[in-house]
């Protein structure tokens, strides 16, 4: 028996609609997580890993006595900022480029070798190589947003145009549409789930990037704040922190999620 | 206008009438020879192909698969190049498809992200017609074809018969001259076929195109068609053709009943012959 998760890992749209779990099994399931570490941290000792209480507690100081210069929501808006930056940009650059990947063969043809290659790349090996152009802060971070987002929005988008049934370009053409129209009003808007899974993918892709970024050259946000609690011994800093990025991007796929069944009424009546 | 010049003047149409249906080419298909290739070599879908369609014509074609019918059709309508020869429309070349050539496809091929009326609406709004302007023959599409209530439904929620409905009504809002039809019931279940059978009967009094129907059923060809191309495979050819009395009496019946006709009957055996003999 196994539990739904909300992160998409295919490319494949189809089943994408129905990940949500039913009120009940969330708290059974968050419930059965807090008695597991409860019970842990009896076995292991509260130094290595505090109570749930403890880390409570933490959490609710962090979130009003700042630490390393902000507060814990602080530190969650300076990562989203930085997240939403390379994120948004990730979405300009690479819903355009997969449709000219998916849509015009030559294209594809012409950049898909450089794609492949950068692609695996690592975002977390750009991290060097961005502290050394840019600096550490705002702008790097957002670069490797960046880096991590941009790969699934291309290929879904690609992958999307690519699926779409050959016969509705054909209708569109016989009905007098030109190619232009045809990309914009049919091949897109019928390849958009597969657009969103990329989307939804780069979302988690992002804001783990975001972290790391900062955990390695960072001067606020989540990631900075739990490097601060490392250095300083503090494990409920580091687990207050690792919850506040667990529940930064559960927020950001729903609020994803309830974006893309608006932006696809004829998906809903399925 | 006095009486007289007007008689003449409906007398003289009548003649130029009469003369058009009776030379008027619309469709020519002029030597239309298809090659594939494949890893095994090249395979000849169709060999060298003459049609004439005269204007208003309904022209059935029907074979069995792989006979080269769709790819034939495909090739009239301009969606597929023909590895050789041309298709005129009206006396010159015609090359690009749109949608003076309309096609109605048997996967329906509506799009998802549009409702009903947005799919009937499209040819239209490419052509350049106004939002406000599409209402009215949308609309008449949408009664003509018993779709009324739907007109906000996406395809999805539409069952195979009314899909194919709105295949049908997207092609017709453009009046084509010209309509190309690849198995439009073939992916229908066989009361919805025989009950769209009957609709397109009627259809076809109600408008002026000239049509081109690929069918692979024998009687859904006799039924429909004046005229009835029978090809056969390997490769593809036109091997026989029929004539049909559009005023024969079984022509305005609804098609079970016509099928109990003697002469209907022997129609379809003489074809069923053929096909067999391939």
């Amino acid at each position: 028996m196994t539990m739904s998760i909300t992160v998409p890992t295919s490319a494949r749209p189809s089943r994408t609609t129905k990940t949500t779990v039913s009120p009940p099994w969330v708290v059974t399931s968050l419930a059965l997580f807090v008695v597991i570490w409860f019970v842990a941290s009896l076995i292991v000792g509260p130094a290595l890993l505090p109570t749930p209480l403890t880390v409570a507690q933490t959490f609710i100081s962090l979130c009003v006595e700042p630490l390393a210069g902000l507060t814990l929501p602080g530190h969650v808006a300076s990562s989203l900022t930085r997240w939403g930056t390379g994120f948004l940009i990730a979405v300009l650059v690479g819903v355009p480029v997969g449709i000219a990947f998916g849509a015009f063969t030559y294209v594809r043809e012409a950049f898909t070798p450089v794609f492949e290659f950068l692609r695996y790349i690592p975002p977390f090996a750009w991290i060097p190589l961005a502290i050394l152009w840019m600096g550490a802060g705002q702008t790097s971070a957002s670069f490797i947003v960046f880096i991590a987002a941009v790969p699934p929005i291309i290929i879904s988008t690609q992958v999307g145009i690519v699926n779409v049934d050959h016969r509705l370009p054909r209708a569109a053409t016989n009905l007098g549409s030109g190619r232009a129209r045809t990309v914009t009003e049919i091949l897109v808007p019928v390849a958009m789930p597969s657009i969103f899974t990329g989307i939804r993918v780069a979302v988690s892709n992002g804001w783990m990037a975001v972290v790391a970024a900062e955990m390695i050259g960072g001067t606020q946000g989540v990631g900075f704040l739990i490097i601060q609690g490392q250095e300083s011994g503090d494990v409920s800093v580091v687990i207050s922190g690792m919850i506040a990025i667990g529940a930064t991007g559960a927020v950001i796929d729903w609020i994803v999620n309830i974006l893309s069944r608006q932006v696809m009424p004829w998906r809903r009546s399925k | 206008m006095t009486n007289a010049s007007g008689s003449a003047r409906e007398t003289l149409r009548k003649q130029e009438k009469d003369v058009s249906t009776m030379t008027e080419i619309k469709l020519s298909i002029r030597g239309v020879r298809k090659t594939f290739h494949t890893a095994r070599g090249d395979v000849e879908a169709l060999a060298a192909t003459d049609l004439n369609v005269a204007e208003g014509e309904f022209v059935t074609i029907v074979g069995p698969s792989g006979c080269g019918k769709s790819t034939l059709l495909m090739i009239a309508s301009g969606l597929e190049d023909p590895t050789n020869g041309d298709i005129y429309v009206d006396g010159s070349r015609a090359d690009k498809p749109g949608p003076d050539r309309s096609v109605v496809f048997q996967q329906f091929a509506l799009f998802p992200n549009m409702t009903v009326e947005q799919n009937i609406g499209f040819g239209l709004k490419v052509r350049g017609v106004q939002k406000t302007d599409r209402v009215a023959p949308v609309r008449e599409q949408i009664a003509n074809m018993k779709l009324g209530g739907f007109e906000k439904a996406y395809p999805s929620e539409l069952s195979g018969g009314m899909q194919q409905r709105v295949a049908i009504a997207r092609a017709l809002v453009l009046e084509p001259p010209l309509l190309f039809m690849d198995e439009p019931f073939g992916a229908l279940d066989a009361q919805t076929r025989t009950r769209m059978q009957d609709e397109m009967a009627k259809l076809r009094s109600r408008i002026s195109s000239t049509i081109l129907f690929v069918t692979h059923s024998v009687e859904e060809a006799v039924y429909l068609g004046d005229r009835i191309i029978v090809m056969s495979a390997r490769p593809g050819r036109i091997a026989h053709e029929y004539r049909v009395d559009r005023n024969s009496p079984w022509k305005s019946l609804a098609i079970e009943s016509a099928m109990s006709d003697p002469e209907f009957n022997s129609l379809r055996e003489q074809i069923w012959q053929h096909l067999h003999a391939n």
